[in-house]
C-alpha cells in the first residue's frame, strides 16, 4: 500500500506540469493579454499602440510562451509563485485570501447535502414508491433544475430587499465590527444557493445506492436469518452503499475548491472561482498558473484519498491485483 | 486651516480678451439637457460649514465602476473604479463641478495667455499631506514630470507629451522639462508646444491628467519596479478628502475621512467603494445598504421612479453610441449616408433608452455652447437610403459584417433591428458579437472590420474632443481614429479651433467642423445616453449633473439614519 | 460435469437469456414505470417541436417589431414579446433546438469515454488500470471554466466548441463510477462461473458485467443531460453561451437577471424555466424507468 502511495505521489510532478503547461499554452493563444485587458478600446487606440508595446515588455509579455512558462517554473521551485500582472499583489497571498472563503461556502453545502441528502435519499430507498419518496424524488429534480443564477437572484430579491432579512451580498456588513454572527448571515443565502445543487444529488445517489443494495442476495440471506430489519441495514447495506458515496464526494472535493463562479458573483463572495475567472479573462498569467496549480494538486490528492478510501470500505478491491 | 477660499471664478481677468469666466465656464460645460428630470432634494447648498464641534459620521457605499485596474497609481488608470477612489484620496490642480464648470482643487485660481499656449496655476498655501508634509509646487512638477518617463508606462502621456520639452526629456535627452516651469513655491507655469485650450480639459478631467502625488514618497522610486512599491499597494498619502486605509481585492476600498482637508473636514467618517456586478448592486442598492449606483438601466429606472428607498436622477451623457464604419471599405459618402438614412434610429431610442438620452448626428454635442440646429437629422427615410445606395453603386449580393463586444445589452437589442432594416433597404448584414479582447484585436490592432458597434468616449466635454477621433494623424493604431476617416478640411479646423481662447470664434470653427461631419458620416451616429444615477434618500448634498464624477463635493455630503 | 451445471445455472440466473426474450422483457418492464413513459412522451412532444420548430412556431424568432415590444401574451403572440418585440413562443420552440441537443452532445461524448475507459480499467486491473487512473486523473485537473474561457476567446461563442470541451474534460467521473462497479462486480459469481465456461473477456464486459454496472450510469448520464441544460443557462449568465439573437433556452431565462424583468415581465422567463424544468423531469424519469427496466433482478 505504501508503495502505492509513493508511486502515485511522485506521478502527481509530471502530471501538473502537463496540466500547467497546456492550460497555459491555450490560454496565451486567447488575443489580448494582461496590458489591454484592463482598457476599452476608445481609451486604447488613444493611448496608442507604441504605449501598449512598452507596457508589454515591462511586464515580460514579449517574451515567447514557453520561455515565460519555464521562467515561472523556475521560480516556483524556489518557493515564490510570483505576482499578479495586474496588481503587483503576491499571488501566493491572494489564492490564501480566497481559499478560506470558498471552502467555507462550499464546504457548508456540502456538509448540508450530505448531512440532509443522504439520509433523505436512505429513507426514501427503504420506503419506496411511497409517498415519502415521491414528494423527495420531484422535489429534488425541481431543485436541480432552477438554474444557480436564478435561484441566487431570485432568494436576494426575496430574502434581501423585500424583506431584509439577510444581507444581500459581501461576507460582512461595512463599516461595523467584525462578528461571527455577521459572517454566518451573510452565509446563509449563498449557502442555500449551493446546497440546492448538492443535495438532490446525493439523496439521488444514496436512495439509488441503497435500492441496489437492498436487492442483493446478502440482504435476503440477512433477513431470512432472522436479524432485526435495523441491524440488517445499518451492518450490510449502509456500508455497501458508502463506496458510491465516496466516490460522489470524492469527486465534489474539486469542486469544493474550484468554487462556484456564479454564486460568487452573485454574492460578491470572494472566492476562488471569481479570482479564476478574472484571471483568465484578464490574462494575468502568474495568477491562471498559481490557482490551476493549487487547484489541481487538491484534485490530485483527493482522488489518492478517494482511492484509498475505496480500499478501507471493500476489502474485495484491496486484494485486487494481477488478474488470476 | 483655510474654509473655502475660492468659489467665485478661479481666474484673473488679463489684457486683451473678455469673458475668460465665460470661456472658462463654457469650455466645459456639457451638452443640452434634453430629457432630464431631477427628482429628489438634491440641491446642495453652495458652501455648507459644518457645525462646530461634530464629528465625521457614518460610513457611505458608492458603487464600483467595474474592476479597478491594478495596482493603485494614478499613472495606471483607465477609468475603472480605481477613478473613483483616487477621486476621493487625491486632488488635481482644477476639477469640474456637476455642470462641468471649472473649479479650483490644489490650484486656487489660474490664468492663460492669450493664444492658450502658457497656463499659469497659482496653488493653494494651506494644503497638506495626510502625513503632514505641506504640500508645494514641487509635487506638482514630480508628479506631471514622472509621468513623462519612459520607464513609467503612464497612460496620461499622450495627454502631456503636448507640452514644451516632454517629449526630449521622454528621450533622455534633456535632464528637465522646459515647458514645466516651477515660478516659486506655489506658482506653476506650463508652456505648451502648440497653443490648446483643450488641455485644461485634461488637467481636469478624471479620465486624462494626473492626480498629484507626494514628492516626499515616490520622489525616489524607481520606475522599473514602480508597480510593486509600497505606495502602489497602499496610496495611503493624498491631499484628498479621504484617506486611502485597505484594499480587499474584489470586495471594497475603505478611506475614512481626512479632518484636516483644505476644503474642511468632511461630514462622512468613512467612504466605501464597492465591488460588485450591476445586478448585485441593484439588488444592494434597493435593500439599503448601497448609496449610490452608477449607470442604472432605463427599464430599471422605469421601475423604481416611486420608490421609498432610491432617488432615480438621469444626467446628460458625453459619450456617443456609434456604428464605426471602416471608411478604407467604404470610401463613398452616399454609401455611409444610406445607412444613416436607413434605419429609424428614433424608434430604436426609445425602445432601447426608453426616451433616457438624445439622437445624435455628429460628434461636436457639447458642451452647451457647440450645439447647433441647423444640421441635417437623418430623419428615417428608407426610399432615400435606397436611392443613395443605388446611386453609389452598391452591389446588393454583398454582405457587410457588423462586429461588437458581447455583454451591451443595447447592442444586443438594437444589432438585429439594424439588421432588418438594412435587410429592407438592400444591404445584407451579418451579425458577429465577440469577446472583449477579440473585439479589440479586431478594430484596433488588425483594422480588419466593416462595422464595429460600441459606446462611450467624451465629445461632450469639449468639441476638440472629436478630433482625437477624426483626425487624420490619429488613425489606429496610434490614435483614437477608428474609422480611418481623414479630411484635411477638418484637421485645420481642429488646429483652429485649439488655438484661440474666444468662445464665439471656436462656436463658429465648430460649426463648420460639426458640418462636414454631419455630411460626411463617417460612423453612423445613434444617440448619447443619460447617465442614470440611483442615489438613497439617506443621502444628504449630492448634486449630480453632467460629471460622472459625481463625488466631486463628497466633502460636503452626509448621511441620515435610515 | 456437476460445476458446469452450476455455471451453466448461475449465468441463466443473471438473466443472460436468449436475446428476443430479454428485450420483450426489458420494454414491458420499463412500460411498467409510469412516470418513465409520462417522461418519454413528453421528451418526444418536446424533441418533436424542436424537430419541427419551422411548422410550430407562429413567427419567425428573429423579426424584430420594435411596435410591438414588451407585450404580454395575446392572441398574436401567445407568450408575449421580448423588448425588440420577437415572439417569445417561436423563440421557445427554436431554442428547444439548441437547448436539447447541446446536453445530448456533451453527455453522448463524456458518457462513452467514461464508459469504456472504466470498463477496461476496472475489468483488467494492474497496469491497464493504473495506466487509465493517471490519465483520468491528468484530465481532471484541468480547469474546465478556464479552458471554456480561453476557448471562447479564441474561436468566438459557440456553444457547440463549449459542450464539446465539457466532453473531453468531464469524462472522469463516469470513468471512475464505472470502475469502481467493475472491481465489485468482477469478483462476483457469475462472473467467475461464465469465464468457467470459458466466455472471452469482451463477451464477459459486454454482455455480463456490464450490463449489471449500467443502473449508476445511466443514473449519471440523465443527471449529465439535465445538468448540461443547465449548464448552458449558467454558460449564458457568465456570456459563454449561446449569444443573442440565436435563441435558446439558456439565454432566455438569463434576462431575469434584471430586476425589472424578473418583476414585470415574467412571460420571457418563466415558459422557458418551466419548459427546463419539465425536460430535466422527464429525462431523470426516462432514466428511472431504465435503471428498473434493466435490473435483472428486478
Amino acid at each position: 500500500m505504501g508503495q502505492v502511495v509513493l508511486h502515485r505521489l511522485l506521478i502527481t510532478v509530471p502530471v501538473l506540469i502537463g496540466v500547467t503547461l497546456l492550460s497555459y499554452i491555450l490560454v496565451s493563444l486567447a488575443p489580448g493579454d494582461a496590458v489591454t485587458a484592463f482598457i476599452d478600446p476608445v481609451t486604447r487606440a488613444e493611448l496608442g499602440e507604441e504605449w501598449v508595446e512598452m507596457r508589454r515588455e515591462q511586464l515580460g509579455l514579449n517574451q515567447p510562451v514557453v520561455v515565460r512558462y519555464f521562467s515561472w517554473l523556475r521560480e516556483l521551485v524556489q518557493g515564490n509563485f510570483g505576482f499578479s500582472l495586474i496588481n503587483g499583489q503576491p499571488v501566493a497571498g491572494q489564492i490564501l485570501d480566497r481559499l478560506g472563503p470558498t471552502s467555507m461556502l462550499m464546504g457548508s453545502a456540502i456538509l448540508i447535502g450530505t448531512l440532509v441528502g443522504v439520509p433523505l435519499g436512505i429513507l426514501s430507498a427503504v420506503r419506496q414508491y411511497s409517498l415519502l419518496d415521491y414528494i423527495t424524488t420531484v422535489g429534488g429534480f425541481l431543485a436541480i433544475s432552477t438554474p444557480s443564477f436564478f435561484l441566487g437572484l431570485g432568494l436576494v430579491y426575496l430574502f434581501a430587499v423585500r424583506w431584509r432579512l439577510f444581507p444581500s451580498s459581501g461576507m460582512r456588513t461595512l463599516g461595523e465590527d467584525d462578528s461571527t454572527l455577521d459572517l454566518i448571515r451573510h452565509m446563509v443565502l449563498p449557502v442555500m444557493v449551493l446546497a440546492m445543487a448538492q443535495l438532490p444529488l446525493m439523496m439521488r445517489y444514496a436512495r439509488s445506492t441503497m435500492l441496489e443494495v437492498l436487492r442483493q442476495d446478502y440482504m435476503t440471506t440477512a433477513r431470512a436469518k432472522g436479524l432485526r430489519e435495523r441491524i440488517v441495514l445499518m451492518s450490510h447495506a449502509f456500508r455497501n452503499a458508502l463506496i458510491p458515496l465516496i466516490t460522489v464526494i470524492g469527486l465534489s472535493l474539486p469542486e469544493l475548491l474550484s468554487g462556484a463562479v456564479i454564486t460568487e458573483t452573485i454574492f460578491q463572495w470572494p472566492g476562488m472561482g471569481t479570482l479564476a475567472v478574472r484571471a483568465v479573462t484578464s490574462r494575468d498569467y502568474p495568477v491562471i498558473l498559481g490557482v490551476i496549480l493549487v487547484t489541481a494538486t487538491m484534485v490530485l490528492l483527493a482522488n489518492l484519498l478517494a482511492d484509498l478510501l475505496y480500499a478501507v470500505a471493500d476489502p474485495r478491491i484491496r486484494l485486487r491485483g494481477r488478474r488470476a | 486651516m483655510g474654509h473655502n477660499e475660492a468659489d467665485d471664478a478661479p481666474q484673473r481677468e488679463g489684457p486683451g480678451r473678455l469673458g475668460r469666466r465665460e470661456l472658462i465656464k463654457g469650455a466645459a460645460a456639457a451638452g443640452a439637457a434634453a430629457g432630464l428630470s431631477r427628482t429628489g432634494g438634491h440641491e446642495a447648498l453652495a458652501r455648507q460649514d459644518s457645525t462646530p464641534g461634530a464629528a465625521p459620521s457614518g460610513a457611505l457605499q458608492l458603487g464600483g465602476e467595474s474592476e479597478p485596474a491594478g495596482t493603485w497609481l494614478p499613472y495606471r488608470a483607465s477609468g475603472g473604479a480605481e477613478t473613483q477612489v483616487f477621486d476621493l484620496i487625491f486632488s488635481r490642480l482644477i476639477r469640474f463641478d456637476a455642470d462641468y464648470t471649472l473649479i479650483p482643487d490644489l490650484a486656487e485660481r489660474f490664468e492663460i495667455n492669450d493664444d492658450a499656449s502658457e497656463f499659469t496655476f497659482y496653488l493653494r498655501q494651506n494644503v497638506t499631506w495626510h502625513d503632514g508634509t505641506p504640500f508645494t509646487a514641487r509635487d506638482v512638477i514630480f508628479t506631471y514630470r514622472m509621468a513623462m518617463q519612459e520607464g513609467v508606462g503612464a497612460s496620461q502621456y499622450n495627454k502631456l507629451s503636448q507640452i514644451q520639452g516632454a517629449a526630449a526629456y521622454r528621450a533622455g535627452e534633456a535632464d528637465d522639462v522646459t515647458g514645466l516651469q516651477m515660478i516659486d513655491d506655489y506658482t506653476v507655469k506650463i508652456v505648451l508646444e502648440r497653443p490648446n485650450i483643450a488641455f485644461l480639459v485634461g488637467a481636469a478631467h478624471n479620465n486624462s491628467l494626473v492626480w498629484i502625488l507626494p514628492e516626499h514618497i515616490l520622489g525616489d522610486a524607481d520606475p522599473a519596479t514602480l508597480d510593486q512599491h509600497e505606495f502602489a499597494q497602499n496610496p495611503t498619502v493624498g491631499t484628498g478628502p479621504f484617506r486611502f486605509v485597505e484594499y480587499v481585492p474584489d470586495q471594497y476600498v475603505k478611506t475614512e475621512a481626512n479632518l484636516d482637508y483644505f476644503l474642511g473636514a468632511p461630514k462622512l467618517a468613512e467612504v466605501y467603494v464597492v465591488m460588485a456586478a450591476p445586478a448585485t448592486q441593484l439588488a444592494s442598492l434597493e435593500s439599503g445598504e448601497l448609496h449610490i449606483m452608477q449607470a442604472i438601466s432605463a427599464a430599471d429606472a422605469e421601475r423604481l421612479a416611486d420608490s421609498q428607498v432610491v432617488d432615480i436622477v438621469p444626467t446628460p451623457g458625453v459619450g456617443i453610441f456609434q456604428t464605426a464604419i471602416m471608411n478604407e471599405r467604404f470610401p463613398d459618402k452616399r454609401m455611409r449616408q444610406a445607412l444613416m438614412y436607413g434605419v429609424d434610429r428614433a424608434t430604436l431610442m426609445d425602445v432601447v433608452l426608453q426616451g433616457q438620452g438624445r439622437l445624435v448626428h455628429q460628434s461636436v454635442i457639447g458642451p452647451e455652447w457647440a450645439n447647433y440646429d441647423d444640421l441635417n437629422t437623418y430623419a428615417y427615410n428608407p426610399d432615400m437610403a435606397r436611392q443613395l445606395l443605388e446611386e453609389a453603386g452598391w452591389d446588393s449580393s454583398r454582405s457587410i459584417e457588423l462586429i461588437w463586444e458581447q455583454g451591451f445589452q443595447a447592442i444586443e437589442l438594437a444589432a438585429p433591428v439594424f439588421q432588418q432594416q438594412m435587410s429592407e433597404i438592400g444591404v445584407n448584414v451579418t451579425l458577429t458579437p465577440m469577446d472583449e479582447a477579440a473585439f479589440e484585436k479586431r478594430v484596433i490592432e488588425d483594422m480588419d472590420f466593416d462595422l464595429a458597434w460600441f459606446g462611450g468616449g467624451a465629445y461632450g466635454l469639449d468639441p476638440d474632443v472629436s478630433s482625437t477621433y477624426y483626425a487624420c494623424a490619429n488613425w489606429t493604431p496610434n490614435g483614437g481614429n477608428t474609422t480611418h476617416y481623414c479630411n484635411e478640411e477638418l484637421d485645420e479646423l481642429f488646429a483652429q479651433g485649439r488655438a484661440t481662447s474666444d468662445i464665439d470664434e471656436r462656436r463658429e470653427i465648430y460649426h463648420q467642423v460639426a458640418k462636414i461631419l454631419n455630411e460626411d458620416v463617417p460612423t453612423i451616429f445613434w444617440w448619447s445616453e443619460n447617465m442614470i444615477w440611483g442615489i438613497s434618500k439617506q443621502v444628504q448634498g449630492v448634486v449630480p449633473g453632467p460629471n460622472t464624477d459625481i463625488h466631486w463635493n463628497i466633502h460636503e455630503w452626509s448621511l441620515t439614519e435610515g | 460435469m456437476f460445476s458446469t451445471e452450476l455455471a451453466k445455472a448461475a449465468v441463466a440466473r443473471s438473466g443472460m437469456a436468449e436475446e428476443p426474450r430479454r428485450q420483450r422483457r426489458f420494454v414491458r418492464a420499463f412500460l411498467r414505470h409510469r412516470l418513465a413513459v409520462a417522461g418519454l412522451v413528453v421528451i418526444t412532444i418536446l424533441g418533436l417541436a424542436a424537430i419541427l420548430a419551422p411548422l410550430v412556431a407562429t413567427h419567425d424568432p428573429y423579426t424584430v417589431d420594435l411596435l410591438a415590444a414588451r407585450q404580454g401574451p395575446s392572441r398574436d403572440h401567445w407568450l408575449g414579446t421580448d423588448e425588440v418585440g420577437r415572439d417569445v413562443f417561436s423563440r421557445l420552440v427554436y431554442g428547444a433546438r439548441v437547448s436539447l441537443s447541446v446536453g445530448l452532445v456533451a453527455v453522448t461524448i463524456y458518457t462513452t469515454i467514461g464508459v469504456v475507459l472504466g470498463a477496461i480499467s476496472g475489468y483488467f486491473g494492474g497496469f491497464v488500470d493504473g495506466a487509465i487512473q493517471r490519465l483520468t486523473d491528468t484530465v481532471m485537473c484541468f480547469p474546465t471554466l478556464i479552458i471554456i474561457i480561453a476557448a471562447v476567446s479564441i474561436t468566438g461563442p459557440s456553444i457547440w466548441n463549449v459542450m464539446l470541451i465539457i466532453g473531453l474534460l468531464t469524462w472522469t467521473g463516469t470513468c471512475r463510477l464505472v470502475r469502481g462497479q467493475f472491481l465489485s462486480l468482477r469478483e462476483q459469481a457469475f462472473v467467475e462461473a461464465a469465464r468457467s465456461v470459458g466466455a472471452s473477456d469482451m463477451r464477459l464486459i459486454f454482455r455480463h458485467v456490464l450490463p449489471n454496472s449500467v443502473a449508476p450510469v445511466i443514473v449519471s448520464a440523465t443527471f449529465g443531460v439535465a445538468a448540461a441544460i443547465l449548464t448552458e443557462a449558467g454558460l449564458s449568465f457568465l456570456g459563454l453561451g449561446v449569444q443573442p439573437p440565436t435563441a435558446s433556452w439558456g439565454n432566455l431565462i438569463n434576462l431575469a437577471q434584471s430586476a425589472t424583468i424578473l418583476q414585470q415581465m415574467p412571460w420571457l422567463w418563466a415558459p422557458p424555466g418551466v419548459l427546463i424544468a419539465v425536460a430535466v423531469l422527464s429525462i431523470n424519469f426516462i432514466g428511472d424507468g431504465l435503471r428498473d427496466a434493466l435490473d435483472p433482478r428486478a
